[in-house]
């Protein structure tokens, strides 16, 4: 993740930096809201909000953070929104027949996107730039502002979650075990076992 | 402590899903929503301007109508009123049209005072009797009064 210079208010500048992000927190995104239309509305929104201050952008960050900061947070206003609208419906809905599930809903959505929109929105962030993206927590914590200790934590409390949800091998392995994809070879068997 | 890593299917897992489920949908600069509001503000912008330049040449218009030398105003109103009278040669209803003259009695609705006498022409008495050379009554037949009016019965002089 290399450091780019913008020049804050410049047009050319910012249209860099969204074709340098979008990728990357439309992802982000997705895996925190779990919709990818909406993730597609907060990224635009972010953009939106994003260029509305560029002109008053201060340096003394990177862009890109600056820019995964809004985005993140614009995620977070929509999932507090539909939360909301949710208990809603709930209350709108007291007393008469609950209705089935919308088709909508599950069609387009694999358990592993409803466990990562499941969790916090930064756990889910800090998880997918990690695994997906491949960011160092170094990194990470640069991009968010955050000690390392810190996006560690998340990503433990991420793994566990899915574990829970998932299955046991979403928790992860330690560095020092072989590769899954490396074939050791095989100690020779006796001759009793033939 | 070292970071722990998920195994390769499980990562490949994740970037297939989330590569697949949110599709980049808009990666150019232009196809940005930020780009099309900027685009769609320049152009608010020059309607704006547009409608204010309209606003102040109405403004001059209307000043320059009301300021100006009433000379021209004159004339066409003449013209208007000559138009109407080739068009119209009766009356124009303007002049048939009279307002009520500010000095005539008003008719008050209020019921007339009880000591006040009715007139005769809105309600004779019957024991009023006509005079006769106002009034001839067609109900007198000559049969019956020989010396009547000879303007009450036109045959007995044709009769002759």
């Amino acid at each position: 993740m290399g450091v780019t210079d913008y020049r804050p208010g410049d047009r050319e500048d910012f249209d860099r930096l969204y074709r340098a992000c979008y990728p990357r927190l439309l992802r982000v995104l997705y895996a925190i809201t779990g919709d990818s239309s909406a993730a597609e509305d907060c990224v635009q929104e972010a953009f939106v909000r994003a260029y509305a201050a560029w002109p008053r952008f201060r340096p003394d960050k990177p862009a890109e953070a600056w820019m995964h900061q809004i985005a993140v947070n614009t995620a977070i206003s929509y999932r507090r929104r539909a939360r909301l609208r949710g208990i809603g419906e709930v209350m709108r809905r007291l007393g008469r027949p609950a209705p089935g599930r919308d088709p909508a809903d599950s069609a387009g959505r694999s358990e592993l996107i409803k466990a990562l929109s499941a969790l916090p929105p930064r756990v889910a962030a800090d998880f997918v730039l990690r695994y997906h993206h491949g960011y160092s927590n170094r990194e990470i914590a640069r991009l968010e502002g955050v000690s390392e200790r810190t996006i560690g934590a998340r990503l433990r409390q991420a793994r566990e979650a899915l574990a829970h949800t998932l299955g046991p091998e979403w928790r992860g392995e330690l560095p020092t075990s072989p590769p899954t994809g490396v074939v050791l070879p095989r100690e020779p068997r006796g001759l009793g076992d033939a | 402590m070292p970071e722990r890593e998920l195994p390769e299917h499980l990562a490949s897992q994740l970037s297939e899903e989330l590569t697949s489920g949110a599709p980049l949908r808009a990666p150019l600069a232009s196809q940005a929503r930020y780009a099309t509001a900027a685009a769609a503000q320049s152009s608010r912008a020059h309607v704006g301007a547009r409608l204010v330049l309209s606003g102040l040449a109405a403004l001059a218009l209307v000043a320059a109508t009301l300021l100006g030398a009433p000379q021209p105003r004159q004339w066409l109103i003449q013209s208007v009123g000559n138009l109407g009278g080739t068009f119209s040669p009766s009356p124009s209803p303007a002049h048939q049209f009279q307002e009520p003259h500010p000095t005539e009695p008003v008719e008050s609705p209020a019921s007339p005072e009880p000591s006040e006498t009715p007139e005769t022409h809105e309600s004779p008495e019957p024991s009023q009797s006509p005079e006769p050379g106002e009034s001839p009554q067609p109900t007198s037949s000559p049969e019956s009064d020989g010396g009547g009016h000879p303007t009450a019965s036109p045959s007995a002089g044709t009769s002759d």
